[in-house]
């Protein structure tokens, strides 16, 4: 299963991170980490082209962090964004994702 | 020009898995003794189900098309030995 940590203070995301593995298919392609992966890299893309050097990023296989270092209104909307596709997802694949949300 | 390159596999337990070739299968025929030693049986009662004579057929014993193994007469079934290292199956009446 994956997990979503999602680290807020008042409104404003600090940290996101996503680790684990979906298991969700032992055949070919396994789809819901194909969502995962697509819209974890689309935002730290997003984040490199939009918000350059303002957060600490790491990413390895199961492994996604961002951790915001400055920030601003866009790189909140990025993040936000990001929060809401992987709501989508986890909406219909309770079984193989899910998010939870620490206020620090 | 985009700095991460999109990994389809990111979060996926197993990498680049492919189809197998194998997963086929015949159906199990139900092969081998239908009547133990000792067992009474009447005449065309089936004793043993085989692919070949693993089993030969002996006394009152006859071998079907498929290799089967059937009795002739009523009796007791007997699974003997038929030389150094073959087996046999004979039905002897009941006196």
């Amino acid at each position: 299963m994956i997990k979503v940590y999602l680290n807020q203070k008042s409104q404003r995301i600090l940290s996101v991170k996503i680790t684990g593995h979906a298991n969700s298919t032992t055949e070919m392609l396994d789809l819901v980490c194909a969502e995962v992966s697509a819209v974890s890299v689309g935002a730290l893309n997003a984040i490199e082209t939009l918000c350059k050097d303002s957060c600490l990023i790491q990413m390895e296989s199961g492994y996604v962090s961002i951790e915001v270092k400055s920030d601003s209104d866009t790189l909140q909307i990025i993040l936000k964004t990001l929060v809401i596709q992987l709501e989508t997802i986890i909406k219909t694949n309770k079984k193989y994702i899910k998010m939870i949300r620490r206020e620090v | 020009m985009l700095k991460y390159t999109l990994d389809n596999q990111l979060f996926a337990s197993k990498k680049g898995v492919g189809s197998t070739k194998n997963g086929r299968d015949s159906h199990s025929k139900r092969l081998g003794a239908k009547l133990a030693d000792g067992q009474s049986c009447h005449a065309g009662s089936i004793i043993y189900r085989q692919r070949g004579t693993k089993i030969h057929p002996g006394t009152n014993v006859g071998r079907g098309g498929d290799d089967t193994l059937f009795a002739k007469v009523s009796g007791v079934v007997r699974y003997e030995r038929l030389g150094k290292d073959k087996k046999q199956v004979s039905v002897y009446p009941q006196a």
